[in-house]
């Protein structure tokens, strides 16, 4: 029960920082590594709102929101949009900019640990298993955004028109689409998925300057397993990793360490017996 | 002007500019000080307590004149070694290696791992370090093995293997408290560990003298250092029934450890040692959440000997932060001062004799290193009438307690009280019945 | 009455080869064209060109006598100008029924705030017209090459353009599909309402190496060799121009 309470908690915010990646990925083609910086910086927006500025937690959590997605959009636009044929050169300058939004962030407010709170506190028990209750929010929100991506992607005009620019560019400028322009969206919404799930999930961990970190490792083993640009394979992988990442810590507590390890072993494995992930396009298909 | 003259111009200004620097360096070296390299990792709170300790010993020192050398006082120059040895090793090799020209003692270390590197480096450089943090064994058991290649390594922290026993002699004080207050006969214990080679003998220790303690071990969990979410971890640990959570953490975890347990109101008692919790912001941190929580420090505010509640009280004041156990430097600092003094001189064969001798009161207990026939040679001593360390717990309000010693071998520093288990567990237990 | 569409001097090197050279002509709003030529001699150079998908090295293009050599081919594409690819490139991950709604969307005819429900009905239109309405919910990745052929066509008459130009409509169907894909081409440009696709007879112009089923609907041809023009006027006189006839090696055209 608690394996089953846990996992989809935890799958819930895994698979959406997964599909915000994997619509960037889709629309823009670009793999941001850079892109749980921005999970970080909303988190410390948040705690400077809150904290410091003693703002009122409906204004400090928009407003860290929509700052710390500015910052992402703009990092993209000025950045790594130019470069954004050289995937190597993206992934190495996107690099950089996470250790560069690192160091920033250690020199503003060095290497202290500090916190937000949550949207509502305490915890409740659900068959018997204790979940916080900024869990159950961070899960709300989760579904929510996952839930209203689908309709946005299958129902309106930029949903099918991103859609089709993670398919092919050109045609979708030959059919008087700008490309560039579905890309930013689906770079706003992106980012915007990041920085959301940051803010809810924000006061159940701590906040400072390393924790972009895990995170990214987690979102690349998903999309990885998932199948690169799959949203589909996003979200299904997002929860299966999160269920060997629960397994592990209830049924070989010793092993608690590699519960990150194990994940990235079932996504090893799953590659190992189809390496385009588990609805990944088979490469020469999609290049056709 | 042309692109090229102004890169060319630049480069002559930076020739200067480094060749002036070199010189200024060169003078400095004609002054005399004494030069003690202050390794950590600055970035992390470890770090800057080495800092913050180290100075106040030389703001003190040279304001009554400094070391006296050979007849000639001498002001001591603390220079600051980067060592980011939590990240690299490799790091931490090489800050040593490029400081060990430029310095005449070393002190500083937090992470096992990089300091057995980093004392390979100094040992090499035959330069003294003396170890002010990293607490793994192994670090002293290499005096004892190989003498005249590692002489020169000394440490003012006690070393893991103590730090466990500490830790399991009040794992059974709270055994015996849960016996008594909430009337279950065998309690039982989960040990919570981050991954770190640090806290293997501790684990070890605790697996071992668990049951012979009249306990029963749930389980071992042992999530990354660097983890941001322990409930699953939690939620687990609950689903045991451990009544126990023995904690052995040393990373960035432990704050998220603290906070979570406390918001979960896991009914538990956290128990053992958390690096982390010995921060004065941890109960910022935990937003609270970090009240009951247990931990294993140098220093607290009890009074171990005359030196220590003016020195808590001078570094709460002067940095608005609790000195962690990293800030033994401002001990090492004064350890390293009176060998200079009797030795006359700075050679480190000379000063190593001298360290030896040592038996000094600080601020962090008595000091006094084994001798380099014992298994643990130049590691600090420890036992009752030597050092003991200490353990404390957080209170309402953020106040930090001292909970241990309280009455072992007869010691109860002034200033302890006895350990409270928490009231929610309390409530859950005596519910459950 | 006033050229629809205007190429002056137009040239497009590839390396050393020059894939369209020095060509100038003009469509009227009215017109149905055929570009023919040889394998290789320029043609779909020619449309990437006018559709922004390729920057000529010289010359313009005008659109309604607006210089749009420069502008992207997005904005092209609202402007009223689409094609389709002699290479198929459908989307072959969405629905059928969403590669047209494409075309609906970019063209920027749809008005903001339209539902996407109309925008699904006028995309079902248009595969109507071309005759693959049954396939709509299924992948693209599963047509045939005729299907596939329908599919493009689809996707450009969606935008509701002015000029629409074609790379190969009859590429991949038996002589029967292409008997009844000339037709509905000639129906399209004559203009009319499909459904909720209001189309208004766009100008075409037509690459095709079926010559037979080509001249039959154009109302003149522009011959393509070696990138330049070898010969403009109507179809009759086209296929017994002996220039053209040597280009295509003695060919009978007829
Ligand atoms: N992107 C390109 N790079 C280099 N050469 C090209 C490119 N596209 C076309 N060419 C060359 O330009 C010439 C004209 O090609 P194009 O495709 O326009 O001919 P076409 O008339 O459409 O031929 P077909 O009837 O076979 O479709 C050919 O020699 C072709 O190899
Ligand atoms: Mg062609």
């Amino acid at each position: 029960m608690q394996v089953l309470i846990s996992g989809i908690m935890i799958g819930s915010v895994y698979a959406v920082l997964a599909l915000g990646f994997s619509l960037i990925w889709g629309a823009a083609r670009i793999i941001n590594l850079a892109y749980t910086s921005f999970y970080m910086l909303a988190a410390y927006f948040f705690y400077v709102g809150i904290s410091l500025l003693g703002l009122n937690i409906f204004i400090a959590v928009p407003l860290s929101i929509v700052i710390a997605t500015l910052i992402g959009v703009s990092t993209y636009k000025f950045c790594l949009e130019r470069i954004r044929a050289h995937d190597v050169v993206v992934i190495l300058i996107s690099i950089a900019l996470a250790f560069f939004f690192e160091e920033c962030i250690l020199s503003i407010f060095g290497h202290q640990f500090h916190r937000v709170p949550p949207f509502i506190s305490g915890y409740r028990e659900l068959f018997g298993v204790r979940v916080l209750n900024q869990y159950f929010v961070a899960f709300g929100f989760s579904v929510t955004l996952i839930l209203g991506l689908w309709i946005f992607l299958s129902r309106s005009r930029i949903g099918i028109a991103i859609r089709a620019t993670s398919q092919d560019k050109e045609i979708v400028n030959l059919m008087g689409i700008s490309e560039k322009r579905v890309s930013i969206i689906a770079m706003i919404i992106g980012t915007g998925f990041v920085t959301i799930s940051s803010v809810v999930v924000a006061p159940i961990y701590v906040v400072e300057p390393s924790m972009w970190m895990h995170p990214i490792i987690m979102i690349l083993a998903i999309v990885v397993l998932g199948g690169l640009g799959s949203l589909k394979g996003s979200f299904i992988a997002a929860y299966i990793l999160a269920f060997s990442e629960v397994a592990v810590v209830n049924w070989l507590p010793m092993g608690a360490f590699i519960k990150s390890a194990v994940a990235l072993l079932v996504m090893i494995i799953v590659l190992a017996i189809r390496p385009e992930g588990l609805f990944g396009v088979v490469f020469e298909e999609e290049r056709l | 002007m042309s692109k090229k003259n102004f890169i060319s111009l630049v480069s002559i200004c930076l020739l200067v500019l480094g060749a002036s620097w070199g010189t200024v360096e060169a003078r400095k070296t004609d002054v005399k000080t004494i030069k003690i390299g202050v390794a950590g990792p600055m970035k992390f709170t470890a770090g800057e307590n080495h800092w913050r300790g180290a100075i106040m010993a030389r703001d003190e020192i040279n304001k009554a004149g400094g070391v006296l050398v050979g007849g000639v006082k001498t002001p001591i120059e603390l220079v600051k070694v980067e060592t980011n040895e939590i990240l690299s090793v490799s790091d931490a090799i090489l800050s040593i290696e490029r400081a060990a020209e430029k310095v005449h003692f070393f002190m500083g270390t937090k992470r096992s791992e990089s300091a057995l590197a980093m004392q390979d480096v100094a040992m090499k450089h035959k330069k003294i370090f003396i170890g002010c943090g990293a607490a793994h064994p192994e670090l002293c058991v290499r005096v004892a093995k190989n003498y005249d290649k590692f002489k020169y390594y000394f440490r003012v922290v006690i070393n893991s293997a103590y730090m466990g026993k500490i830790l399991f002699l009040h794992l059974g004080d709270v055994a015996k408290i849960v016996r008594e207050q909430l009337g279950i006969e065998k309690p039982k214990v989960a040990v919570l560990a981050d991954k770190l080679k640090w806290a293997d003998p501790v684990v070890k220790a605790v697996e071992t003298n668990a049951p012979k303690m009249g306990m029963e071990l749930v389980g071992v969990w042992r999530p990354s250092a660097t983890a941001s979410d322990v409930t699953a971890e939690l939620a687990a640990i609950k689903d045991s029934g451990a009544h126990i959570i023995f904690q052995a953490v040393s990373g960035p975890m432990g704050v998220a450890l603290g906070k979570q347990w406390g918001e979960l109101e896991i009914p538990a008692a956290l128990i053992g040692g958390n690096a982390h919790a010995i921060v004065k912001t941890f109960w910022e941190a935990t937003g609270g959440h970090g009240h009951y929580v247990t931990t294993q420090t140098g220093i607290g505010p009890v009074k171990l000997t005359e030196k220590t509640m003016p020195f808590w009280e001078g570094f709460v004041k002067r940095f608005n932060a609790f000195p962690g156990y990293e800030s033994v430097t401002y001990d090492a600092v004064y350890i390293l001062k009176e060998a200079i003094e009797r030795a006359g001189t700075l050679d480190s064969n000379d000063v190593v004799l001298e360290l030896e001798k040592t038996d000094y009161s600080g601020a962090f207990g008595r000091m006094v290193f084994y001798p380099r026939d014992h298994k643990f040679a130049h590691d600090l001593k420890f036992g009752p009438g030597y050092n003991t360390w200490i353990l404390v717990q957080w209170r309402d309000g953020g106040k930090l307690v001292g909970i241990w010693p309280y009455g072992w071998e007869g010691i109860t520093y002034e200033g302890s009280e006895k350990y409270v288990l928490p009231p929610w567990m309390v409530k859950y237990w005596k519910k459950k019945k | 009455m006033a050229s629809l569409l205007i190429v002056e001097n137009l040239t497009k090197r590839f390396g050393g080869l020059t894939a369209v050279n020095d060509a100038s002509f003009q469509i009227a709003r009215d017109e149905i064209v055929g570009l023919i030529g040889p394998n290789g001699s320029g043609k779909t150079t020619l449309i990437r060109l006018i559709t922004g998908a390729l920057k000529p090295d010289a010359g313009i293009v005008k659109f309604r006598g607006e210089d749009i050599t420069k502008k992207p081919s997005w904005e092209i594409v609202k402007k009223g100008i689409s094609a389709t690819h002699q290479v198929v490139r459908p989307f072959r991950g969405l629905p059928i029924i969403a590669n047209v709604m494409i075309g609906c969307i970019g063209a920027g005819k749809a008005k903001r705030g339209e539902w996407v429900k109309r925008i699904e009905a006028k995309a079902q239109d248009a595969l109507e017209f071309c005759g693959i309405a049954h396939l709509a919910k299924e992948l693209a990745s599963v047509l045939s090459h005729g299907d596939l052929t329908r599919l493009e066509i689809a996707r450009a008459l969606a935008t509701e353009s002015e000029l629409l130009m074609l790379d190969e409509p009859f590429g991949g169907l038996n002589p029967n599909e292409t008997e009844l894909m000339a037709k509905s081409i000639k129906r399209l440009h004559k203009g009319g309402r499909f459904g909720r696709l209001h189309s208004e007879g766009p100008a075409m112009l037509i690459v095709e190496h079926k010559l037979a089923a080509l001249m039959k609907i154009v109302d003149r041809v522009i011959v393509l060799n070696y990138g330049s023009i070898l010969a403009v006027g109507p179809p009759e006189e086209i296929v017994r121009d002996e220039k053209v006839i040597e280009a295509y090696m003695g060919r009978n055209l007829q």
